[in-house]
């Protein structure tokens, strides 16, 4: 009985999903109807294959945000939303419509990240998007925005795959896991003139990728691996992996992984007598959930950054910041850089129609992003044509009490 | 009083066992059909419900029907998941059409499921709840850590998107069709399955295994056929999920998806499914309707997920007493021994 | 030999916090039958309830002259904390449901544990939301009460990781070799301390013989004159304040908290209990240990990313061959 239920029951299913698939095979309306209302809009500009946002006036132009607004990651999260806030501030209005930041919450994970995608496409005020913050919820993420045309610029995601795919309205301002991994092994093998590496990472998307590549790279320089090592992310005892990588007396330890656990791995590396070099990526930086919560550990630990202190307007965006918010975290800054671009390139390519609305056309708006370099408060940024920065610059800070101290810039022609 | 209470239930009975699933079969419908300037998000919303409740049908296989407690239900997502973007990207470079892949992503994920039910058969709750836990938790970590096969923690990205009898599914209203239209069949099948000697088996099962052992109930059997079920649905379920979202990571499949389809089948009222459907809505589309408290979203979720289980203990939609048991429902359950 | 010695003691360090934390899962279990998912953000609560004093302590320059009391102020405030909220949750999201399914009961402890971990995140913007009440120009707060709820709730959550002050740090005694740092030995023996008074509560008070009539029967034990109610209160303030001086451990030994730090030890103290056999005083101990020693034992032969299955497969293994735990527990007579 069971079995004949069985087979009958496989095939029903497939002849089914024949039939339901086969029967309701609804027209693309949406995209058509609203390609024609666009036509009709665009009565001054050369038409735009991507369509048009068209903001009534009255209306307010939208920012989105997509970034970790709850759980685990919200305080990084939190801090992109302050800095595109601080960003929409000093822009002030577009074209007389008032701007507002919409915060995404896509809790660092994929499926909500999608679901923020969809969100914000279907906004037909919105201008464009900053984000989404971890490169595993950018990666889905980015085919929904692709194919909804819709500009984003993300000042975090750091994995090779988001600016791969060659999508025309995506962007990074922040330098991928490759580059980071070289200036690492750089730093680690011709300035700090170290052979042996042990590597530690916390098997994230971002941990694991860029841990991969600082052993490659650090091979290829000469030096020898003493061992990679993986702790799960959550966690709070690593002392098997530290008495494990420590086996081999590495002369430096790489961290390929966030603060918290980064925090707790020091403290434990210094604990089980460990006195060499400890050196991480981005993750790292950060004085109250990396420095402090190491409790004294984290001294003269090293970690690599996109520039920031250096470039011009940076005090007075801190000001307008701590006023608000206290310090900046992490990528705060970034996230102000990548309003803006999306705001400015936005201005120069809306128009008002005789209607009386702003109407903003999508494909010269991203080309408008392309070609325009912009000087930030993270430094130079101007894209390739993937939508990564032509060139990136790197500085390595170290940790020297209550201070990351920078200690040398390296800049890349991408 | 009492006659009245009874009516009043039985009213608010019906009105839950029709009306509504009527209602709510009228709105997923309706959604891709009329065009509304939202109508994207919200094919994503419900469509990912509907995932959900496919999921939850496979779960109920396990928990509801079957009585077995498990904790581990994303192993069998992931494995279907995995199995999708193995077989249809170019991670491997092997293109295998769609029907065939998710086919053999649910018997895979079948034989997964069997075997390990095997070791596990003498188990009873709790106890078999540890050990899908465990189970769950180390299919993740080798997901994670066979790096020359899965790719580890990057994932596997660029999965095809299916083309069925030459409709491509690059718009997410097929894949709400799609999804839909298998929760309809799953529905229908597992209406026959509860209804028939399986069926009736597991519910013996389920209220005492020891006296459905004795009764000569093959009790070994029907365990690993419903973990074999249970596993094949979770196994469709993933490889749509794998083609939907177009790239999949092992943290994907971490242990919340295993709470999360445990408490849509709980909330729904453990052992119906219709209540499926209305958990499922409840449970995944509310975080998404929520979006408007910005930061408050996930403590008002929280919140409302107490307030919900208080209001309603049993779940939306309780479990039918069986049609055999409401005869002998005023005897004592001595003489419901002595009778067997 | 030496390092073998080195991961066998940090095994029973990591041991200690499963155990204690598993104990209160196996009380609650013991009682009602239920699993209590927000057992692991009570532990949270109570770190952060402990960071909270210990702070304040040691800005005061309180906890430099007077180590040995600061710590124990930390304990009492982490054990106090977590046993309030966790007679609270007890009292407001489990009694309600009290003959409901108990898989009813599961879902309303993973939203209590949403709800807690969002709430200590959001307490700082609670405060300054309360601080900032007011009715046309006039405050309902005096300047400095409104200044004073802003600092609190900021010292107290907040979504960033929380620093420990260090007090103990990494100095320790040696034997032949082997190093073990004061406040490993600080927690391996407050973990006993406080194993050996339950098990002296259970076993020979008045409280203790009601708990465990309440737990073989509700209602016979209702008959007998036991306010069971009472004693239910009673074991969710036993469990939580355990789970509240692991938590405040785990902030001492590992000098960070954060919102989402339960969640982890709360899934293995749990499988810890069930391993010993759930609803089991000295099941949960023997679990939790075993867990924890599972776990560096399997470092030794595989690489560290495997520690986590090697763990869950010795689990699996032992629970195939003893299917109700190795003590024997109750968890198996339960319908679902």
């Amino acid at each position: 009985m069971s079995k004949r239920l069985f087979f009958v029951s496989f095939l029903t299913i497939a002849m089914l999903l024949f039939a339901a698939c086969g029967g309701k095979a609804p027209a693309e309306e949406a995209v058509s109807t609203e390609a024609a209302d666009a036509a009709d809009t665009a009565d001054s500009a050369v038409e735009d294959e991507w369509g048009y946002i068209t903001i009534p006036a009255g209306e307010k132009v939208v920012l989105g945000l997509s970034s970790a607004l709850s759980a685990g990651y919200a305080a990084y999260g939190q801090d992109m939303l302050n800095g595109a806030t601080v960003a929409v501030q000093t822009f002030g209005d577009l074209n007389g419509w008032e701007v507002v930041v919409e915060g995404g919450d896509d809790q660092c994970e994929g499926a909500p990240g999608v679901t923020v995608a969809e969100q914000f496409s279907a906004n037909p005020y919105l201008v464009g998007v900053v984000g989404p913050m971890c490169s595993g919820t950018a990666i889905p993420a980015m085919d929904i925005y692709a194919e909804n045309h819709v500009l984003m610029i993300t000042p975090s995601s750091t994995a090779i795959p988001v600016t791969a795919a060659g999508n025309q309205n995506v962007f990074r301002i922040v330098a991928n896991d490759d580059l980071q991994a070289q200036v690492a092994v750089d730093y680690l093998f011709n300035v700090l003139g170290l052979t042996t590496l042990g590597i530690v990472h916390d098997q994230s998307i971002y941990g694991q990728g860029i841990a991969e590549a600082v052993k490659a790279k650090f091979e290829a320089a000469g030096g020898t691996v003493t061992g990679l090592e993986g702790i799960t992310r959550g966690d709070t005892d690593f002392s098997a992996v530290v008495s494990t990588i420590l086996e081999a007396n590495p002369a430096a330890i790489y961290w390929g992984g966030m603060d918290a656990e980064g925090a707790l791995l020091v403290n434990q590396l210094r604990a089980a007598g460990f006195e060499g070099v400890f050196f991480g990526p981005d993750g790292i930086k950060s004085i109250p959930s990396f420095v402090d919560a190491a409790g004294g550990a984290a001294e003269g630990a090293y970690m690599t950054f996109g520039a920031v202190g250096g470039a011009t307007g940076y005090d007075e965006f801190l000001t307008k910041f701590t006023e608000q918010f206290g310090d900046p975290i992490a990528y705060g800054p970034g996230s102000y850089d990548a309003a803006m671009i999306i705001l400015n390139a936005a201005k120069a390519v809306a128009t008002v129609d005789s209607d009386g609305n702003l109407v903003i056309p999508k494909k010269a708006l991203a080309d408008a992003v392309r070609a325009a370099p912009y000087d930030g408060i993270t430094g130079h940024l101007e894209f390739d044509e993937n939508g990564d920065l032509k060139v990136v610059s790197i500085t390595v800070f170290q940790a020297q009490g209550e201070e990351l101290v920078p200690v040398k810039v390296y800049d890349f022609g991408q | 009083m009492k006659n009245k209470n009874r009516l009043t239930t039985k009213l608010d009975q019906r009105l839950l066992r029709t009306v509504l699933p009527a209602l709510i079969s009228v709105i997923i419908l309706s959604i891709p059909l009329f065009n509304f300037p939202q109508q994207n998000l919200w094919i994503r919303i419900i469509g990912y419900a509907g995932l959900y409740i496919i999921l939850g049908l496979g779960l109920l296989v396990h928990v509801g029907l079957a009585g077995m407690f498990d904790l581990g239900f994303a192993a069998f997502y992931a494995i279907g998941a995995y199995t999708c973007a193995f077989l249809a990207s170019p991670h491997f470079n092997i293109h295998l059409p769609f029907l065939v892949v998710i086919l053999i992503a649910g018997v895979l994920a079948a034989l997964v499921g069997s075997l390990i039910c095997i070791p596990v058969l003498k188990l009873r709750g709790d106890y078999l709840g540890i050990v899908t836990l465990g189970f769950g938790e180390i299919v993740r970590m080798l997901l994670m850590n066979l790096t020359d096969i899965t790719n580890g923690s990057q994932g596997i990205i660029q999965i095809d998107k299916p083309i069925i009898l030459g409709l491509n599914f690059s718009n997410g209203k097929y894949f709400y069709y799609f999804i839909f239209a298998l929760v309809a069949l799953l529905l229908f099948l597992l209406n026959r399955v509860i209804n028939s000697r399986t069926g009736r088996a597991w519910l013996a099962m389920r209220e005492d295994e020891d006296v459905a052992q004795m009764s000569g109930i093959d009790t070994s059997k029907y365990k690993i056929l419903a973990f074999a079920i249970g596993a094949f649905i979770g196994g469709l379920g993933g490889a749509i999920f794998a083609s939907w979202q177009g790239s999949i990571f092992p943290d994907n499949f971490n242990m919340n998806v295993s709470i999360n389809i445990l408490c849509v089948i709980i909330l729904g009222g453990l052992g119906n499914q219709m209540g499926v459907i209305l958990g499922a809505m409840a449970l995944i589309a509310l975080p998404d309707i929520l979006r408007g408290f910005s930061d408050y979203r996930m403590i008002i979720f929280g919140l409302l997920l107490i307030i919900m289980m208080i209001l309603r203990p049993q779940g939306f939609l309780p479990r039918k007493a069986p049609k055999f048991e409401e005869n002998s429902s005023g005897l004592p359950d001595t003489k419901k021994e002595v009778q067997s | 030999m030496q390092k073998i010695i080195e991961q066998l003691i940090n095994g029973l360090t990591v041991g200690s916090f499963y155990a204690l934390i598993a104990l209160g899962y196996t009380m609650v279990y013991g009682v009602l039958s239920m699993i209590n998912f927000a057992h692991g953000d009570i532990f949270m609560v109570g770190a952060y309830f402990g960071c909270f004093t210990i702070t304040q302590l040691s800005k005061s320059g309180f906890a430099e002259s007077n180590p040995a009391l600061a710590i124990i102020y930390t304990f009492a405030a982490g054990a106090l904390g977590a046993a309030l909220t966790g007679v609270t949750v007890e009292r407001l999201a489990y009694r309600p449901l009290r003959k409901a399914s108990r898989l009813s009961t599961l879902i309303s402890a993973i939203g209590t544990s949403i709800f807690l971990e969002e709430f200590v995140r959001l307490v700082p913007k609670f405060g300054s939301m309360i601080s900032s009440i007011h009715f046309g120009e006039q405050y309902i707060f005096p300047a400095s009460w409104r200044s004073a709820i802003v600092k609190v709730t900021q010292t107290f959550g907040g979504a960033m990781v929380k620093a420990y002050p260090g007090i103990l740090g990494t100095e320790g005694i040696k034997l032949g070799g082997v190093s073990i740092s004061y406040s490993r030995i600080l927690i391996m023996a407050v973990a006993i301390v406080f194993m050996v008074l339950l098990y002296l509560l259970v076993r020979f008070t008045k409280l203790g013989k009601a708990m465990r009539a309440v737990s073989e029967d509700k209602e016979t034990a209702s008959l007998m004159g036991i306010n069971v109610n009472r004693i239910i209160s009673s074991t969710f303030f036993i469990g939580s304040a355990l789970a509240g001086i692991a938590g405040v451990m785990m902030g001492i030994f590992y000098l960070q908290i954060r919102t989402t730090m339960g969640f982890t030890p709360g899934i293995k103290a749990f499988t810890a209990a069930v391993v010993g056999g759930i609803g089991n005083i000295p099941g949960a101990m023997l679990g939790g240990y075993l867990l924890g020693l599972a776990e560096v034992i399997s470092v030794q032969f595989l690489p560290a990313v495997y520690k986590d299955i090697v763990a869950f497969a010795i689990l699996i293994v032992m629970l195939i061959v003893k299917p109700t735990g190795i003590l024997g527990g109750s968890g198996g007579k339960n319908k679902l």
